[in-house]
């Protein structure tokens, strides 16, 4: 029966779990509660694993829980503007490549400046590939170059969204080199990879992990990355670089804070997680995964971030709307 | 080769490891009964267990739990006409009606055993033909796939049980509710009215769990409050007419029963298997796409819709079939044939086997322990679906009243979880509320999903494919397996025709 | 007379026959999102354009709309009828009720009061404690342990548990 004293006490229960809760401000980083890293992609990609590399020693050096929490609602952009929404404490971090972060920024309106993110610790990078069959009359980038001159949109790439990581240096590589192609989108490297291998199109643009597993049994042959140095899954494929051609675009895959998480915590979560990524635990994590560990601090993860929003600009500039 | 076969069966049989798969199994099971949340949800939960426990168990566990909730769904699906899993949507059109009949029994164990028969057939198939399969999947680029979602699209015909103009409007109205979003080939984003949620587009769990599992609860919940309010005696009369009187005796499941639906069930295997080759396509078309196809190959067509146990016995067969295909490119190529299969491909990947055509030759004992594995998972669920079935049975006496909002709370907060998004939950209640206005109307929901899944991928292999023939709408002609599809497509026109010609001159 | 009674009842009949109004429904939505299609600022690209599949779905239902009007349509045979307006909205509405209670009060705080209110109308004979208050705290009790230690979901952060 409800009485009045079962409502008096269900009261008094309620304020007091109330003003428990509220302690939990007081204590200091990162001992509150526990992290979150947002990856605004889907569960079992590479931003999410990567991401899990790092998270999972991180939690025994910071002495916290840290979930990783995919959302990759409204294209990723769910999940960047959740964290825009957290308080700016540094229990909630996002970890993406620049796609939905930079790219979308400048196509579209989105909610928030680039400035109001301070990039940390980069965990990764991936490089963008271009890959043609075994058996392609094309055996390099200037058999490519040449046959594109000869005749103009013959010749179809397929690559992965529009505007995506294996897009965009394909189109930066056409304003280089003079060369127009016909671009085919498809939903991902998986489906390049498809085209590709069934004849479909004549050049796949993606990264390394896709075309892995093919290029070992011989059927596929990557014709370049678009990195400063060769990838060390490829050792045979030239850069662009070397090649000549200024194609130098790969993604990070980097952790970020909000603007107006304070700096001492922006320096513990730096050092922790620099440590972490230098761990035994995530070398082996990663090198079963074959991911190549990039352990970046600051210093260098803010340059690089400002670097990929300018050459992404040019770029974008060209791309007709 | 004799020192490999006993490596194999050591770690296949290994006690953890039957643990680990035993538990995966029931993990699915349940998690697909309850609707709004899926497999694929459990599956990634679960992949931090993979840097765990040995790689066998782990592999183990996440393939119990793509099996069972493979069947899961279908348990909700007939016992409360709720779909637990996007891919048992098909299965509610008999196997709802079937419990009202008054053999939810004999419905479940159908689903149960088509399930397993289209489970182990398309495990076979990529256990021994994975990769001439994959090859001729490679087959398909954008203009075969164009050519074969025409063809899935003209089986919207298949599918309408009452008008068929009803049947194209809601088909259409799935295919423009595809289109919010970004466009699949230059990423515009279309007919967001500003809403920066529908940037990505409608997510189809939460439109299906809501047109589907909602309208239903609603229904329910329309019922209930209606009984209570009526008489006593008309509400005794109301509930007994609904349920007929349920005589466990006559529901029981028989050799006869499994022979008679046998043809439903080759049928729905390979439908599955083939659509479940093909990266992209997905359980759910599989499901329908079989219900369909069973449908007009059957002697008694006029009886689905009504409660006939080759109706569940075709789309669990295409759904469960999809399980094992989907793993074939992935197998083959390193390419995942669905969304769980990457999520397969990433549990792969963090134990360092890289899928692709080098996958088998490198790690052949982990393979082929997982091969084993696979096999006798869908053993292992058949074991035990067998025990939970009547237990969920008895789950779904439980009266309306405490029922409906239970199931609906879940439903609810399996859609928020699935993706951590608010706006799913919007989407799972807006399209309840389009549901039940269409089953209100008399407008089948069948072909509303099917236009939603079908239409995205058939205007990317159709833009596709003339950025690739330069702009020539000739280009879609120039491929015989094309060509193939489009002859169907005449062809089911032509039967259409002569068949309502028919009944049209009967009637005179 | 006669006429403007016939025309009256015409009227009634032609409003009540579900099937007209709903394809007349069809056809005014599917021509109001046409002219979204139209004013969209959406990029052509190369190939065909990104207008081309949501005008023919659009183009499709207004056809099909306008088929089931001209059609005989069924007036009897109301299906669910027991669905009315109003307990249509009454069930959306505590959805979104429960939903915020879940995101305001917590998961389990807010499950519980959503069963409890549900429960208390639906079966209020058989006494309080027994028939709703036990139901709800359990089946409470499994969704939160489902939720909260299975999934661990991401809830913004809530005043209770």
């Amino acid at each position: 029966m409800l009485t009045k004293r079962t409502i008096l006490l269900g009261a008094a229960v309620m304020l007091a779990v109330l003003s428990f809760g509220t302690l939990a401000f007081a204590t200091e980083f990162p001992k509150a509660k526990q992290i979150r890293m947002v990856v605004p992609y889907g569960a079992g990609g590479g931003v999410d694993i990567s991401t899990r590399i790092l998270a999972t020693p991180a939690q025994d050096i910071l002495g916290q829980r840290i979930d990783v929490v995919c959302m990759p609602g409204a294209g990723g952009q769910e999940g960047i503007n959740f964290v825009l929404q957290q308080p700016k404490d540094g229990y909630t971090l996002l970890v993406t490549d620049y796609g939905p972060l930079v790219t979308t920024a400048l196509t579209e309106e989105v909610t928030y400046d680039l400035s109001d993110w301070v990039p940390l610790v980069q965990i990764t990078e991936v490089v963008p590939t271009f890959f043609v069959l075994a058996e392609s009359p094309l055996k390099n980038v200037d058999d490519w170059v040449k046959a594109a001159k000869e005749k103009p949109e013959s010749l179809t790439v397929a690559h992965g969204r529009h505007l995506s990581v294996p897009h965009l240096p394909l189109i930066l590589f056409e304003k280089t080199a003079g060369i127009k192609n016909t671009h085919v989108p498809t939903s991902g490297g998986s489906e390049a990879l498809a085209f590709v291998l069934g004849k479909k199109v004549d050049i796949g643009a993606s990264v390394p992990s896709t075309i892995a597993s093919t290029v070992k049994a011989g059927t596929m042959h990557p014709l370049a990355v678009c990195s400063l140095e060769r990838v060390a899954t490829l050792p045979d494929t030239p850069t662009m670089k070397e090649l000549g051609y200024d194609v130098v675009l790969p993604a990070w895959y980097t952790v970020f804070a909000p603007k107006g998480v304070p700096e001492e915590t922006l320096k513990i979560l730096e050092e922790k997680f620099i440590e972490a990524l230098k761990s035994e635990g995530a070398k082996e994590m990663a090198g079963k995964s074959n991911v190549l560990l990039t352990p970046y601090g600051r210093d260098k993860t803010v340059g690089l971030y400002e670097g990929t929003i300018s050459s992404l600009k040019t770029i974008l500039a060209d791309v007709k709307k | 080769m004799d020192g490999l076969f006993m490596q194999v069966l050591e770690g296949a049989f290994a006690l953890p490891v039957v643990l680990y798969t035993t538990v995966g199994v029931f993990l699915g099971i349940t998690v697909g009964a309850i609707p709004g949340l899926s497999g694929d949800m459990a599956i990634a939960l679960l992949l931090p267990l993979i840097y765990k426990v040995s790689p066998a168990a782990a592999l183990g566990m996440l393939m119990g739990i793509y099996k069972g909730s493979m069947f899961g769904g279908s348990i909700s699906a007939i016992s409360f006409g709720v779909p637990g899993t996007a891919a048992a949507a098909a299965t509610v059109e008999d196997g709802y009606p079937a419990k009202l009949k008054g053999y939810p029994m004999q419905a479940m164990l159908t689903a149960l055993y088509s399930s397993v028969t289209g489970d182990l057939l398309s495990t076979l198939l990529l256990v021994f033909v994975a990769v001439p399969m994959a090859k001729v999947a490679l087959h398909f680029g954008p203009v075969e796939f164009f050519a074969l979602y025409v063809f899935a699209l003209m089986m919207i015909s298949l599918l309408v049980v009452g008008e068929m103009k009803k049947g194209i409007a809601a088909a259409a109205i799935g295919l423009f509710i595809g289109t919010i979003g970004m466009d699949p080939m230059m990423g515009s984003v279309r007919l967001s009215f500003g809403i920066s949620s529908l940037r990505g587009g409608i997510p189809l769990i939460p439109l299906l769990v809501g047109v589907f599992a909602v309208s239903e609860l609603m229904i329910q919940f329309g019922r209930e409050c209606a009984s209570r309010s009526a008489k006593k005696v008309a509400e005794d009369a109301k509930k007994a007419e609904d349920l007929g009187i349920y005589d466990p005796a006559k529901d029981r499941m028989s050799l006869k029963i499994y022979r008679s639906t046998f043809k439903a069930t080759l049928i729905g295997s390979g439908m599955g298997t083939f659509i479940g080759a093909l990266p992209g396509a997905g359980s759910s078309l599989a499901a329908f796409m079989s219900y369909g196809l069973a449908r007009k190959m059957s002697r008694k067509p006029e009886e689905f819709g009504t409660g006939t146990l080759e109706g569940v016995a075709a789309p669990e067969a295409g759904n469960s079939a999809t399980a094992g295909a989907s793993l074939i490119p992935l197998f083959a190529f390193g390419i995942p044939g669905s969304a769980t299969a990457a999520l397969f491909g990433a549990a792969l990947i963090m134990q360092g086997i890289n899928p692709g055509p080098m996958m088998i030759e490198e790690n052949k004992v982990i393979i082929y322990t997982l091969f084993v594995i696979i096999i006798y998972a869908t053993f292992i669920n058949l074991v035990l679906s067998h025990g939970l079935i009547p237990l969920y049975a008895k789950l779904a006496q439980i009266k309306a009243c405490y029922l409906v909002p239970t199931v609906f709370a879940l439903a609810l907060l399996g859609t928020f979880a699935s993706r951590n998004s608010l706006f799913d939950v919007w989407v799972l209640l807006a399209a309840g509320v389009l549901g039940i206005y269409l089953r209100k109307n008399d407008f089948p929901l069948g072909p509303l999903v099917l236009g939603f899944i079908v239409g995205p991928g058939a205007e990317k292999a159709l833009r596709q494919a003339l950025l690739m023939g330069r702009g020539e709408w000739m280009f879609l002609l120039k491929s015989p397996i094309a060509l193939g599809f489009y002859g169907l497509c005449i062809l089911s026109l032509l039967l259409i025709h002569f068949s309502v010609k028919k009944k049209l001159v009967e009637e005179d | 007379m006669e006429t403007a009674k016939s025309n009256e009842r015409n009227t009634i009949s032609f409003l009540r026959n579900s099937s007209k109004v709903v394809s007349l429904l069809l056809m005014a939505a599917a021509a109001f999102f046409f002219s979204f299609t139209v004013t969209g600022k959406w990029s052509a690209g190369a190939g065909i354009g990104a207008r081309l599949f949501p005008q023919l779905s659009l183009i499709l239902i207004f056809l099909s709309g306008a088929a089931i009007f001209s059609g005989r349509g069924e007036t009897g045979n109301k299906k669910h009828s027991e669905v009315t307006p109003l307990r249509a909205i009454s069930f959306m509405g505590l959805a979104v009720l429960y939903f915020f209670g879940v995101l305001r009060l917590g998961l389990a705080v807010g499950t519980f009061l959503y069963l409890t209110a549900i429960f208390f109308y639906f079966g209020r004979d058989g006494g309080m404690i027994r028939k709703v208050l036990i139901p709800a705290f359990g089946i409470t009790l499994f969704i939160w342990a489902l939720f909260t230690y299975f999934a661990q979901i991401v809830l913004p952060p809530a005043l209770l548990f």
